[in-house]
Order: structure tokens, then sequence, then C-alpha cells
């Protein structure tokens, strides 16, 4: 069954168009095949025959195999299935267009049926509607006619009263005739015969509410003018107005609605829609019965509201609404809820379906595959089958696979000859016969064998790095297995995950998949360009105790070591061992040795790695470096350093690996990684590696310093305590003082935590397995240590200390009120010596508030991938570098700026580090370039300028070029200084012999030039290739990481309760460019700003400030000829403050407040004292108004913005003499115009106000900023170009959209 | 609020519109752009409180660079807020004087009907109305603004064939959007926008006015 290669068609047509329309009763007649009039299914005759006209009639279509169709006479398989149709009693409304109803009938006049509007503005619209529009364009012009005749009481054309129509209850319509208010006497008349007789009513007529029913709507859409159907925004070509109400209603093909014979009882079971047809045609049956008979009207009526209930439950069965008696006693699947959701077709069984040739099981780790090999159990290998065309070439191996049959692995299970198209099982019949006969052409179905492609898959699928495709190796056993180095980018371990495998049925699947998602293809994110698939946990930490300097084996050691990376393809590499780092007084090679050969095993391998750079635990002074962790590896030989998570884990771009594949290529990459996988766990079990009690007994020293730092945390937060009870706690700015204690105390106690962390890697042993796991990076944290060993420290839920669960404390355990501590979730013990009762609740709670996090985070983020990915999917990158929608509108113009790959980018957000490459470069050229004469620093420069403008480098852009030329420029000023430098001290130099000095940063023409090429290369490769999905890429690599994301809010830092949303919410926030967001922060800079008390000034013209907050007190007085309330303000507060506020300031401010006092009756006594004389009114008397301004006083604002509850001053984190000013809330417009604030220097993180302030542009860099931010507080780095590309999708449109 | 602070303010705002008038092409000479505050302090007066200056002093008519009978004013109503009354007196110094374009800077806001006024009279008479507060700073020097240059019909065209684009393909921003009103811009114009960018240094981007 291959596939044939797919070719265009010669014509091509383009579908220009889709219109949707209403069926109606005609229409649907023509498509039906027969009346379906019978309630009754089957014939009671005992045969089991579905009645003739009744709902299961054969002529609609089959659902037995041994029954076939009567129209069509084919088959369940091959029967499309035919309609049939009802005819309804009486008109139903349709509930999916009950809406439209509503809207149409509004727009016209519910007496003659004409569009309500009068004709000048009715001639207005059909201009409007003349003109071509999009569907949101319609849809905007529907409202507004709607809105407009909405305004038109009496109609122009025959004078009718015309009132709202409202929905009124399920599926009822009303008329509102009340005019407001003024009752007309026209609608009084016909009542006034009736009013004669009873008075009661008169107060009902104003109710006068009509109940139009569907009968009544019918004949309204009916008589519509044809020339004025437009204006309801219908067409009468495909949808009439009056089709939007049901006279006759279609009967689905039985194979959608197929009969299912039960097992367990005589009978079948019939399908919900199957059981509301028959439904509908008994209440069909009933009605037409009292229809004849004459029956009382509101029997009829009855029936009637039934049947419209039952024809809406067809189409859509969560209808709600329902009243109570006419609720359906079981819920039934109508139409809408098969389409609808995850589950429903769209979504279940259109875009995703199950699929054939794939399989899942449990996985499990195997250093010894290859990075690019997954180990298939021989079970599944049999199963999964892929379909080989005979061919000279595999002709002899396929007759033996066809020979071994279905239940040998490298079998076969079918054979398909070419002229028959027959399929052979080959589990029965001749397998020698089929064998032999087995031509050129016919297709055998072989099993999966060694080096077949497939594709490997886990959920969640976040990023396409969640499906790769593999080489397959079959394997004995039960699981699917594969290097731990690949985990990363499926984000799988080996606690039970299971895993799916999909085996490409075509060449053409199998190339493709092996060049787009080869995981060796894939070892970079496209997130931020670091490597995801690296050295992991035992690999790093192999390598780490391997390149320790007192690491030494002697030739039989390590000649065994080296052998043990030579497996499975490589196990014929040659290997040339280095002379031995010691010869006497015995031959040793260091570990740092046999990891140089691990990089290049021979001569001829090309790979020369050059690598410069700082380790986890690198201290100072470069090479000489105390932890020895400062790496070089010069032509692949690891010099000096030993290897960590930050030159063999991912996520780091001076990872080894990361730069053989950048310089040498995948396949180099990928099996040096391969041979680290399997050297690693060699050497650690020889060596041995576990970890034991005695690993985290704390010895006598860390006792003491943990002693000696809990004692001293506990006296200062005893010290902050008592401070508070004194009341001579300084608050920090903008906060309470039980909020300052907190925000101290929790802090000291954070620090003991960290603090016996360092003491632990001080106090604990080099041998020490955790401590070298922490060291290296491979596992856990100092903190994770220190935990484990000495003390598990503050227990944090939602980022304060435990709250209060009993009356005024955390556990009834302690006393009412106390901070100790020990009382608010503070552990003073380790894992080890064991936490006490209280301690270990307290821990509980915070687990708990853990796993409660990452159940909640999952669905959330979940569900904000989904809609990024959905808003992001259509953008892709064309050949003129633009950034287009499936509509071909633009986006941007040249991607992410520059039109760079993120997977490129070497350096950070650019293609490549000079620097780095210039030195790979001269170490790898050293000995070829020994003649040639070392250049000066202007000869540099001279000589870059030359080739640059050359004709080989016309097509580089002018940015590249200048970047080169700034680099060039700084190499030749250090070449120039180390001349200068040691100029004298050349003795030689006269003499014109080979210069020492020229040794120094020599560089040569040759090398350059190569530097240059070298550069340009990596620059034309990393620009983006047009075609590139870059939307969707975006949209994940902002999706994966929110994944990741603790919910946790943080504090900002420098000023407590400052706190900011941060984490999923805050980015939920800004892709859902909520207009209000939870914590509006703006920052604004100072015109001055050293100066903290000109910053306290513009802070009181910024922070909303009450009269209450600047007054020593209110009092009434009363005196015999008058009262009133005297105002004293505190003087000595306003100045303190720098409030920019005296008594005539506030005399303005009260009388422009609501509190309704005028000028005349606000008098200033003195500079500090204002009195407010109340004035008697006819509503209230002199006291209580009196008492009501004493009430409210207080409260008038006297100065700042009102949206600003809080302005905080904030000291530089950089520089200590900076200040500015971090304004909580609203109204940038505001703050901006504030004297004293540099008004081009103020953000805000609230991007909607941004846009409003300073358009849209603005906005856009907000949303790139906020994003940032919020990324890397959570130490996720993402590629500037991504969050570019949301902002400006939410931004292109004006409107924010997603 | 004190005569120092509110005179400040005037010559802020008035600074603004001296910048707006000449980034939309209107003559405006170098002296009156670096105006200090003193020189604005001499030439009005620092007493606004006892109308010196008063709004109305501050009135201000610019020709266009190209073609000096394209005039606009600017206009300092002396209420806090406009009403139609106003926007009547203005409209007929502007017939009298044959002049097509308006700004009004008012102090708070504007009623519904004076609003409406001024969208009745669009298509001939062009009036914009700012709050002073927009104008206290000048947005398009702002650190989050990119600088917006506004493209002649022609380079418009160019940029369409370029790029084969239908106009409605562009990205889009809006008429009332705030950098969109200081250049006074007409639906249908185009601004190039040259961003500042972290990966490129600059990056040349553009807008249809919708």
């Amino acid at each position: 069954m291959v596939k044939e290669q797919f070719r265009e068609t010669d014509v091509a047509k383009k579908i220009s168009h889709v219109t949707f329309g209403l069926l109606n009763a005609n229409e649907i007649q023509q498509l039906s095949h027969l009346h379906v009039v019978s309630k009754n299914l089957y014939n009671q005759d005992g045969h089991h025959k579905p009645v003739q006209h009744g709902v299961l009639d054969h002529r609609m279509g089959t659902s037995e195999k041994d029954n076939s169709c009567e129209t069509c006479g084919k088959g369940l398989a091959d029967c499309v299935g035919h309609y049939g149709y009802i005819d309804l009693e009486l008109p139903c409304f349709h509930i999916g267009y009950f809406r439209a109803t509503i809207m149409a009938l509004q727009t016209i006049c519910k007496t003659c049926s004409r569009v309500i509007l009068p004709p000048e503005v009715k001639q207005a619209f059909m201009e409007k509607l003349k003109r071509p529009m999009s569907y949101l364009q319609r849809k905007a012009l529907r409202k507004k006619i709607y809105e407009r005749s909405r305004k038109v009481s009496i109609c122009p054309y025959c004078a009718a009263y015309n009132g709202m129509v409202k929905k009124c209850g399920l599926l009822k319509i009303v008329h509102d005739k009340n005019k407001s208010k003024t009752e007309s006497p026209v609608l009084i008349e016909p009542y006034l015969n009736a009013l004669d007789h009873n008075k009661e009513i008169e107060a009902l007529i104003p109710k006068n509410l009509e109940v139009l029913n569907p009968l009544d709507v019918l004949q309204l859409l009916q008589r519509i003018p044809d020339e004025e159907v437009p204006l309801i925004l219908m067409n009468n070509e495909v949808g009439k107005p009056s089709d939007l109400i049901q006279t006759r209603i279609l009967v689905p093909p039985i194979c959608i609605r197929p009969s299912v014979v039960s097992d367990l009882k005589s009978g079948t079971n019939e399908d919900d829609i199957t059981m509301k047809l028959t439904e509908i045609l008994f209440l069909n049956d009933v009605i037409q019965k009292h229809k004849a008979t004459g029956a009382k009207m509101s029997m009829i009526m009855e029936d009637w509201d039934f049947l419209q209930l039952q024809v809406a439950l067809l189409y859509n069965s969560e209808t709600s609404g329902i009243p109570l008696h006419m609720m359906p006693k079981k819920s039934t699947r109508g139409f809408v809820q098969r389409l609808k959701g995850k589950q429903g077709r769209f979504r279940g069984n259109l875009s995703g379906k199950r699929v054939d040739y794939s399989g899942r099981t449990v996985i499990s780790p195997d250093p010894n595959m290859r990075i690019d090999q997954v180990a298939v159990p021989e079970h599944v290998a049999r199963i999964l089958t892929y379909p080989e065309r005979v061919t000279k070439s595999n002709i002899q191996f396929l007759r033996e696979l066809v020979l071994n049959g279905c239940d040998h692995h490298p079998g076969a299970n079918f054979v398909q000859q070419k002229e028959t198209h027959l399929k052979k099982f080959l589990r029965y019949g001749n397998r020698e016969r089929i064998a032999k006969d087995l031509k050129y052409g016919d297709i055998v179905e072989r099993h999966l064998i060694d080096g077949d492609v497939v594709l490997f898959n886990r959920q969640p699928s976040l990023h396409k790095l969640s499906i790769q495709a593999f080489f397959a190796k079959v394997m004995p056993h039960r699981t699917f297995r594969f290097n731990e180095c690949c985990c990363n980018p499926f984000n799988a371990d080996f606690d039970g995950d299971e895993m799916n495998l999909h085996l490409p049925q075509t060449e053409e699947a199998k190339a493709e998949a092996l060049i787009l998602m080869g995981s060796k293809s894939n070892m970079i994110t496209p997130r931020n360009g670091e490597p995801l698939i690296a050295a992991i946990q035992d690999f790093i930490t192999g390598a780490y105790l391997l390149t320790q300097k007192d690491v030494f084996f002697d030739r039989a050691k390590a000649c065994q070591l080296i052998s043990s990376m030579l497996t499975g393809i490589d196990s014929t590499v040659r290997i040339d061992l280095p002379p031995p780092a010691v010869f006497k007084p015995c031959k040793l090679w260091t570990g740092k040795q046999v990891f140089s050969v691990l990089l290049r095993p021979n001569i001829d391998c090309p790979v020369r790695v050059n690598l410069r750079t700082k380790g986890k635990n690198y201290s100072n002074n470069e090479d000489l470096c105390f932890n020895d962790s400062f790496i070089v590896i010069r032509n692949s030989q690891l010099l000096t350093g030993s290897m960590d998570k930050a030159t063999l884990g991912s996520g780091s771009k001076t990872n080894v690996f990361y730069i053989i594949l950048r310089d040498y290529g995948e396949v180099y990459a990928a099996d040096t990684l391969s041979r680290l996988a399997r050297l690693c766990p060699a050497f650690l079990s020889n060596r041995g590696f576990s970890i034991g009690i005695g690993d985290v007994t704390p010895g006598q020293g860390l006792i003491n310093a943990k002693n000696l730092l809990l004692d001293d945390g506990y006296r200062k937060c005893d010290g902050y305590i008592q401070d508070l009870q004194e009341g001579k706690l300084r608050t920090q700015p903008g906060c309470t003082e039980e909020e300052t204690l907190e925000a101290m105390i929790l802090k000291e106690l954070s620090v003991i935590r960290d603090h016996t962390g360092k003491a632990c890697l001080r106090e604990l042993d080099k041998s020490n397995s955790p401590l070298n796991m922490a060291i290296c990076g491979s596992k856990g944290s100092f903190i994770n240590i220190s935990q484990m060993i000495s003390c598990v420290g503050q227990q944090a839920i939602s980022g304060k200390r435990v709250p209060n669960g009993f009356e005024d404390r955390a556990l009834p355990h302690f006393e009412k009120h106390s901070k100790d501590p020990a009382a608010r979730g503070f552990v003073e013990n380790s894992f080890y010596s064991g936490l006490t009762p209280t301690e270990f609740f307290f821990h509980t709670m915070a687990g708990r508030e853990g796993l409660v996090d990452t159940a909640v985070k999952t669905a959330e983020t979940g569900y904000m991938q989904r809609r990024l990915v959905k808003s992001l999917e259509d953008l892709c990158s064309h050949y003129d570098l633009t950034v287009r929608t499936s509509t071909n509108d633009i986006v941007q113009f040249i991607y992410g700026g520059d039109g760079l790959d993120p997977v490129h980018m070497e350096g950070k957000d650019q293609p490549m580090d000079f620097r780095r490459v210039l030195d790979h470069i001269r170490a790898n050229t050293h000995s070829e370039v020994q003649q040639e004469p070392s250049l000066s620093g202007p000869q540099l420069i001279h000589f870059v300028e030359e080739v640059l403008n050359e004709e080989r480098f016309q097509d580089c852009t002018e940015d590249f070029k200048a970047d080169l030329r700034k680099f060039t420029e700084t190499v030749a000023e250090k070449i120039t200084k180390l001349r200068q430098k040691y100029k004298g001290s050349d003795k030689r130099m006269k003499a014109g012999k080979v210069l020492v000095l020229n040794q120094l940063e020599r560089i040569t023409n040759s090398q350059m030039d190569k530097f240059l090429y070298c550069c340009k290369d990596k620059r034309m490769r990393s620009q983006i290739e047009p075609g590139t999905a870059v939307g969707a890429i975006a949209a994940q690599s902002i999706g994966e990481p929110g994944t990741q994301m603790t919910l946790k809010t943080f504090h900002f830092a420098g000023v407590a309760s400052m706190n900011i949303t941060q984490g999923v919410p805050r980015i939920k926030e800004i892709i859902n460019a909520a207009k209000a967001i939870s914590t509006p922060i703006i920052t604004a800079q100072l015109e001055v700003d050293n100066d903290p008390e000109y910053g306290r000034m513009v802070k009181g013209r910024i922070e909303k400030t009450c009269l209450g907050e600047v007054t020593e007190y209110f009092e009434e007085v009363f005196l015999p000829d008058d009262c009133f309330i005297l105002i004293k303000l505190d003087m000595a507060r306003i100045s303190l403050h720098k409030l920019e506020v005296n008594a005539g300031s506030i005399k303005e401010s009260i009388c422009v407040s609501k509190l309704k006092v005028k000028a005349q009756h606000v008098k200033i006594q003195s500079e500090a004292v204002i009195t407010v004389h109340p004035q008697e009114s006819s509503k209230s008397s002199m006291y209580y108004i009196l008492q009501f301004l004493k009430k409210e006083l207080p409260k008038v604002m006297i100065k700042g913005i009102p949206s600003v509850t809080r302005a905080v001053i904030h000291i530089d984190e950089k520089n200590e003499e900076l200040y500015k000013l971090l304004v909580e809330g609203n109204n940038l417009q505001a703050v901006i115009a504030t004297p004293g604030i540099k008004g081009t220097h103020v953000t805000s993180n609230n991007t909607f106000e941004v846009e409003k302030c300073l358009g849209i542009e603005a906005a856009r860099s907000t949303i790139i900023e906020e994003i940032n931010y919020t990324m890397v507080n959570h130490g996720m780095s993402i590629d500037i170009r991504h969050v570019m590309l949301l902002a400006d999708l939410m931004t292109f449109k004006v409107k924010f959209v997603i | 609020m004190d005569d120092e602070q509110e005179t400040y303010k005037l010559w802020k705002i008035r600074k603004t519109i001296m910048q707006l008038c000449h980034d939309r092409g209107y003559l405006v000479t170098q002296d009156e752009l670096d105006q200090t505050l003193d020189e604005f302090k001499g030439q009005f007066g620092d007493k606004p409180s006892e109308r010196k200056p008063a709004r109305s002093d501050l009135i201000v008519l610019v020709a266009h660079n190209d073609d000096p009978t394209d005039q606009m004013f600017v206009f300092f109503p002396e209420e806090p807020k406009v009403g139609i009354k106003t926007i009547k007196t203005y409209c007929q110094r502007m017939q009298e004087e044959n002049i097509t374009r308006a700004i009004i800077v008012v102090q708070i806001g504007m009623t519904p009907s004076a609003k409406q006024s001024l969208t009745d009279m669009a298509p001939k008479y062009i009036l914009e109305q700012f709050i002073e507060s927009e104008l206290l700073i000048n947005i398009t020097e702002h650190m989050l603004v990119p600088e917006h240059v506004v493209l002649t019909p022609e380079e418009k065209a160019e940029l369409l064939s370029r790029y084969r684009l239908k106009e409605s393909q562009l990205p889009r921003i809006q008429q009332g959007d705030p950098v969109s009103r200081y250049f006074g811009l007409k639906r249908g114009q185009v601004v190039k926008i040259i961003r500042n960018s972290e990966t490129a240094g600059r990056y040349v981007s553009y807008r249809l006015v919708v």
C-alpha cells in the first residue's frame, strides 16, 4: 500500500467563498427520500422489521451488516445514508436561530411587517449594505441597524405602536406593547368593555404583553417585503427570514444514529436522536388528534410547547431554562453536543483521530542506546509493519521475511500482489509458496526492523520537540528504551511514564521525518537556541568526578575505561591513546586525558573543539581557579577545569556538545554525547557512587555552626518583636508595622537556611555524595542538602509565614498572638534529626500547597497554551522576509527585526560570538600559519576593510559589516596596547629576528580571512527559512515554559509588600490584554533623581491624601449662636511629608468635594484651623448634617491622584544614589503630567493604559518588556523574537486580540 | 493652584503645541520651539490668576511650510468645560479668516454636544481637541514611543507595490491613537515607524491609519 506521490492536478481551483444558508421546507423535501410519519420503530409481528415510514425505515440507510439500504441497495459500509423528513403539525422556533428570530422581529413592524426604520435612514443603510464587507463588518452593521430600530416606536408606514421584543421564558417571544408611563387611550380602548365588568384588571392593562407564537412570527416574517430583507442582513437566495421558523424537520440517515442490537436483553438500543424523533412524531400525532377532535385550546397549546421543546432538544440538548415539569428525565446528546468540545466531531474525530501503525508502552532508560535510537520491544515490532515494495535488491531479504511469517521477529504479516491487489495474511497459508511467488512490485508488509525510522512522542505535546524521529532497535522485553539524554525535550522520567511510537509508512515520510524531526536535528530548542539534548544526572556526576585533578589511571585501567565507550556502531573506531601525563614511577593517564579521548578519539577525527569558559563554581584567577572550575579546552584537549553542568548540561551555550554541534555538525555532537553516555556510567560504577546515612549525618562543627546561626536569627527576630511591642519598629515605606515585622522576620529566617546551606558546603567532606552532586549541578541544591542535614527552614504558604488557623494562632500548641519563629512555621530540625509534630504539620501544609499548585496550574497553562497556539498558528515567514497571516496580512515586515532564526543564535540574541569564533580559528590554524607575519593593530583593521569590500561579502547587510568592524577594532586595540606595554622589554626587537612580542595575540592574514568567512557563513546560515511556521514556534516557546512556572507572586526587590503578580496569572493578564490588571504599577523617574527629599515632595503630589491623614483632630463645637466643626491641621505632619497643601487649598478641596459645602461656609481661622459651618436644609436637621460632616470630612481628598493608592520611593538596586518613584494604581496620564516627574521616562505595567496614553507602539514595547520581565523573574530565557512576534500580533490589528 | 505652577503648565503646553505644529509641517521659528520658562514669562506675564496671561493670549496661528495659505489655529478656551457656544465663536473666526484647521486645547473636557459639533463640521472644518494634561509632555519624546514619520501618497504607493499589498493588509493604527492625534492623521495615511530594536538596532515598520 505504498502511497503514490502527491501530484498537483492540472487545473488549480480556488474556492472563492462559502455561503451558509437556511434550509426551507421545500429543499428539505427535495433532499429527502421519504416522509416519516409513524411513531413506531418496529412492527409488532415478531420479525422485528422496521415500520414503513417510521424513523428506522431502511430507505434511509442501514445500521446492520445483514441488511442493505433499500434506496441504493448498498451495504452498511458503502451506503452513505439518505434523509427523511417530518412535517410538524404546528411550526416551531429553531433553537439555534432563536436570537436571530428575535432580532429580525425587533427590526420589523409587528403590524405591517415592514422594516421599522424611517425611509431616509433605510436608504442610508441600504447604501452601506451594497458595499462589500467582511464578516465582522456585517455583524457590526447588523447590530447598528438593530440598535437603531429599537429606538423607533411608531411605525412610519402604518403608524402602529411597536415596543420591545423580548425572550420570555424558554422559546417564547413577547412583544411589549406597553408604552412607558403615559398610557395611551388607544391601548386601553380594547379593554374598556372588560374594565366595566372587572375593575381589578385595571392595574394589569399597562402590562400589555403580546405573546408571539411561532405561527404569528411565521406570518410576520413571510410578509417582509423582499427588498427589505437585506436590512436584516439576510439574503433571500440562501435563506428567507421565514425559514427561521421550522415547519418541517430533516430526519438524518440511520448510519449516523445506528441501532445497537443488545446482547443482554432482546430488542435493540436506539440512539438518542432516534428516540427524540419518535417523541416528536408522537407529539405530532397528539396535536393532530386534538385538532381533529376540537380539543381545548389550552391542551393544544401545552402540546405545542412540548413539541417545541422536543424539537429544540433534538438540536441542542443542553438548552437551559426548561420548566421543571417538562424537564427530560435523562440527558441526551443533541446535534450540538455531537459537534462541540474536545470529544466532539471536530476536535475529537476530524482534527485528531486514533491511528494505526502506532504503539504505546512504559519507557525506561538505556545509556547504551545512541542519542538517535529507541529500543522497541519485539512484541511491538511484530505488530507494526512497513509496506516495502519488492525490488531486485531486496527480494532475497523479503523472501526470508515472508518465510518467517507473523510470529518470528524479522518477519512479515501480509503480502499484496501487484496485479491482483489481493492481500494475503501470512499466518495461514503456504508461506513457502508465497515467498517463491514474490515478484518485483509486490508489497510486503514486513515487521519493524532495526534502522526503521519511528516517531516517538510523549504527551503533553507542548512544543515541537515533544515528537521526534528515532531509529528503531528491536530488543527483547517490554519497554521502550532510549538514552536518558533525550529525556529533556519530552520532559520524561521513568517513574512509569508511557510514550507513543508511530511508524511512518512511506519512504517520503521517512526521509522527511528524519530531516525535520530527527532527534539529532533537534538537539537545540527554538525557544532560545540552547541545547536541550545534553548530558544529565549521572553523566554529569561521572564526568565531574572523572575530570577531577586527582584522578589517575594506569595503562590497563585507562584502556579499559576508554574501550567502554566503544560499542555498537562505534566498536571499530580506532583510538589514539595520548602520551601518559606521568611517566615515572609508572605511566599514568589523568581523567582529563580520558575525557579528551572522548572528544577526539583519533587524529583522523576532525573535531577540534575550543572552549574557554567559567564553570559552575568559578571563583577567580581564570585557569588558576581554586575550585578548578575554569574550563579550557584547546583543540579537543581538556587542559584545565572539571566538567560540570555548565559545560555538559542542557540550557547552556557553553556546553561542549553544543560547540561541537555548531562547529562540526550534529553527527559528531551526537556521537560524542553517546560516547559520554557509555563512558560515565562505566567509570562511575567502577568507582562507586552511592548515598548512605553517613552522608546526611552532621558533624559537630556543622551542629555548632547551625546553632550559632539559629541563636543569632532567633535573637534578631525577638528583637524585632520587642521593637514592635514598644512601638520602636521603623516601618518600611508603604507598610504597616505588622507588615514590616513580617517582612523582616521572613527575611531573617530565610537567610538562616541559606547560611546553613553554605555551612554544609564548608563543613562537609569532599567525598560526600549529595554534596558532589550539588557542586557539579547534576541533581539537588545546597538547600536540599541543608534540609537533609541541618535545618529544614521556614515553611511558607502563599509567600507568607503560616497563617492563623485557630484563634489568633497557627496551631493550638502555641500561645495566642505569638510571633515566634517556631509558632509560625519555622522548622529548625533537619530531616535527619526528625521533625517535631508541629513542625511536621507545618511542613505538610507547605507540601500540600505545592500539590494544589501543580494540579491547578496544569489545567490553566494547558488552556493558555491552546489559546496562544490558536492565535499564532497561521503566521509564517515568507520569501520577502515578512511574517504574514493566512490572509496575507502583514504582522512583521522582517521577522524579529533582523530575519534571523532563534535556533541559530550562538550568542545572546546574536547569531555568533565573534570572540569565540576567532579564538577557535586561531587555535585550529595555529600550526599552519607559522610562516606568516603577525598583523599589527592598524594592519588588521586595514586588512578587514579590504576583505569586507570584496565581491563575496557583497550580499552581507551593512549592520553585519558594522558589527564585524566594531569587533575588529577591539581586537586591534588589544594588540596595539599589548605591543605598547611590552615594547621596551623585548631586547631582540631591533635585531629583526622572530619577535616574541609578535607572538602575543598573534593573528595573521589567512586566519583573519578564515574568521571573516566563517562569520559570514554563520550569519547566512542563521537566516530564517521562508515558510517556517514562526507563529507556532513562538506560541510553543512562550507556552511551554509557562507549564514550569509556579503560581507564586514575588516581592519587589528592596520594597516590602509591593507585590506584583507574577507567573502564569501575569502572563495570562498580558495576553488577555486585561483592562484592569491586578497589580498596576507605574514606574516614574524624577527630574532630580538623587535627592530623597525631592522624591518625597513629588510623592506627595501623586499619592492620594485625605484630610483625615493630616489633621490632629476634628471637633464639634456648639456655641449658643452657632455650631460648626473645627479642623485642626497637623502642620508638622504636612511639612514632614512635604505635602503642598495649606488651609486655602484644603478649603477649596472641601468645597469641590461631594459634601455640598459652599465656600462661604468654610472659614479659615488661622494657618492650622479651619471651621466648617453646616447649613440646615429642608431635608435634614442641623445636627445630622454636623454628624454627617464629621464622618465624611476625614475622607475628603486634598491632594494627589484619586486612583493612586500608594506611592513608594524606590532606591535603585545598582546605584544607591538614584531614587525613583513606584506608583501603585492607574492613571498614567496624570502621573506623566505631574510636575517633578520626568514625563518622558514614565512607564506602566498596564498595557491597556499605555495604549490609551502613549499609543499602540508604546503598548507593543510594554507587552514585550512585561513578558520578558516575568519570564526572566522565573529564570526562563526566551528569545526576544518570539515575544516580539506575540506583541506584534496583539497590536497589528489595533485591538488586542487572542 | 498657585501661579508658579500654572505658568509652568501653560509654558509646557505651549511648547508642546509648538513642537506639534512643527512636526506637522507648519512653520514655527526656532525661538518659539526653544522658548524657556523665563522668556515665556517675559512674553506673556506670570500671573495666570490675574489673566496675565489669559488663555486667550496664547492663541497660535501657524502657516504650513509648503503652502502658506494652509493655516492652522490653536485655541485656548478660558472655561474649564467647553460648550458649544465657544466652538461657535471659534468657527466664526475661522470662517472670517478662511482657515479650515484648528486645535482646541481644553482644560478639563468638552460637553457632549460640543464634541458632536466638531464631528459635524468635520469634512469642511477640521477641529481637533486636546486636553491640557495630554500636552504637558510631548508624547513623541517618550522613551516608549518610537519615531513616527508620515508617508506621502507616493511613498505609500511604493510601499504597497514593494510588498504586493492591499491597503487593508498593512498593520494598523487607530485615528484616535495618541500619536496619530498628535500628527493629525487622516484615515488612509500610512506612518513609518522606526523602532530601536534589541536584535537589529533599527527596525522599520509601517502602520495604516484607520
